[in-house]
């Protein structure tokens, strides 16, 4: 099966739309991965995010030239929007229950264990789901996991923060490459969160509800969690401290 | 339509509220764990500050313990050699020849001149002796030793009614003065030298004024004389506050004031 590529001026429009949040999350991206190369960190526990961060650019950029092509069928597209989402929501999850789990020296394996299986066993379970349902049911499952995922990371997050008003303060928190990671993943994840629970309505027929909802609520966000990183990672202390 | 619009308000409200709680919990969060890091940040400075004065008190009792020691035995190993020795020449049993007269009473005149320059040192060394007549007495016996060396005219107030201090306090704000007519004495080649002492009534401020070539006060601390330090050192100690106001040609004016009692702070 030969897929026609959409043409330059489709892919622009694409790219441009969301108020230009889309391109400032890529170059988000980017510069995280550029960071990472920069530290040269190669240990193992920079594995999740280097991952996590492969994955949403590759699937980001495949999205891209799938998403606008006419030439692809609606129900096609939408089963890669789907998948896509649901690799980016588990190995998203994996990287911050990583985090999470050093951050706690490997004390709270259990919990995150269980939650991870249960965030896995609901994405293989759509991804199959998928198959039978039509495509405005798999939008509607793949919100739903999103939002699963987001309530999953705001708990962990909490779980940090928490654990932060009782830890004996031996550098200020803006030193500290955990505080960075989670304060992104904590604001992206509950701004996000309302806007996951209606996403399945969209669009809704006003262009600029449709256009400014997504990118304030989503991308915007998205792109403070990448930066957020960014600067976690060129804290002093590593992101897992 | 209606409909529409109050999912539109229902949906704005959960996402402020939501959006509204995560920041307030974040900054709560930010507040207070940098409330507990400035504690902690403090609680550190203050215990390098009781270390600090725990080694410079062990410096200072370990200094004056030796100086003791040492007067002690000029007092009564060599003093009392030399003051027998001195015995000895005085009851020669039979009269020497005029010449060898002569070569005794310069060597007893030379032996007690020794007698009195060791008991001077050891007097000076044993600053606990020097005090217990107190502070005052102590720095009038530095201040006539100073007369005899006729190196400068110093001239000496004391202002206020004097209260009572700790002997510890005492012999560190005594060897300060003395350490600073040292320094006077060694580098400052002045002519007059002005001590004052103000007794308030919470502290003593202390000003010794030279007129000789003074120091470049933009010097680097570490290039400048060990003895300058140490004063600061020893009154830091005291918890109290160390000035020094010089410029070349010009003299110098050292200053510092010291509370009564330790838990005075200063104004």
């Amino acid at each position: 099966m030969v897929i026609e590529l959409p043409e330059f001026e489709q892919l622009i429009e694409y790219a441009t739309s969301f108020f230009y949040t889309k391109i400032i999350l890529w170059i988000s991206v980017l510069y995280t991965i550029i960071t990472i190369k920069k530290k040269q960190i190669l240990s193992c526990e920079y594995r999740p995010l280097v991952i996590y961060l492969t994955l949403e650019l590759t699937l980001g950029l495949i999205d891209n030239l799938i998403s606008p092509n006419k030439n692809i069928s609606l129900q096609a597209r939408l089963y890669f929007i789907n998948f896509s989402n649901i690799i980016i929501a588990v190995f998203e999850f994996n990287f911050f229950s990583s985090l999470h789990n050093r951050f706690f020296n490997y004390k709270k394996n259990n919990i995150n264990k269980v939650l991870f299986i249960v965030l896995s066993t609901f994405s293989t379970t759509i991804i199959f789901y998928t198959i039978f349902i039509d495509a405005r049911e798999i939008l509607r499952l793949t919100y739903l996991l999103g939002s699963l995922e987001f309530l999953l990371i705001i708990y962990l997050s909490v779980d940090y923060f928490k654990s932060l008003i009782h830890e004996m303060p031996k550098i200020s928190l803006f030193e500290k490459g955990s505080f960075w990671c989670f304060l992104g993943a904590l604001f992206y994840c509950s701004v996000s969160a309302p806007f996951y629970v209606v996403g399945p309505h969209f669009p809704t027929g006003n262009e600029l509800f449709d256009s400014l909802l997504p990118a304030l609520l989503y991308y915007m966000p998205f792109s403070i969690l990448f930066f957020c990183l960014s600067k976690g990672l060129t804290c002093k202390t590593p992101i897992w401290n | 339509m209606q409909n529409t619009n109050l999912e539109l308000i229902l949906f704005s409200a959960v996402s402020g509220l939501v959006i509204t709680s995560t920041i307030g919990f974040i900054v709560y969060v930010i507040f207070k764990y940098q409330k507990s890091h400035l504690q902690h940040l403090t609680e550190i400075e203050t215990q390098k500050n009781e270390f600090e004065k725990t080694v410079l008190n062990v410096k200072l009792e370990i200094q004056e313990q030796t100086s003791h020691d040492i007067a002690r035995e000029i007092h009564d190993s060599i003093g009392h050699g030399l003051t027998l020795a001195k015995l000895q020449l005085n009851t020669l049993l039979e009269p020497p020849s005029e010449t060898d007269f002569n070569k005794v009473r310069m060597a007893v005149d030379l032996l007690g001149q020794s007698i009195q320059q060791l008991s001077d040192i050891s007097k000076n060394l044993n600053a606990e002796a020097l005090l217990q007549q107190g502070l005052l007495p102590a720095i009038d016996e530095e201040i006539s030793r100073l007369h005899i060396l006729n190196h400068f005219e110093v001239q000496y107030e004391v202002n206020g009614f004097t209260s009572y201090m700790e002997p510890q306090r005492e012999i560190v704000i005594y060897r300060v003065i003395q350490e600073g007519f040292q320094n006077i004495l060694k580098h400052a080649d002045a002519r007059c030298a002005q001590l004052q002492l103000h007794f308030h009534p919470e502290y003593l401020h202390v000003s010794l004024i030279d007129d000789g070539h003074g120091f470049d006060p933009g010097t680097p601390k570490r290039t400048r004389s060990t003895g300058l330090s140490n004063m600061e050192n020893r009154i830091r100690f005291l918890s109290g506050e160390f000035q020094i106001q010089s410029s070349l040609k010009k003299g110098t004016r050292i200053q510092f004031t010291i509370p009564y009692q330790a838990n005075v702070k200063l104004n």
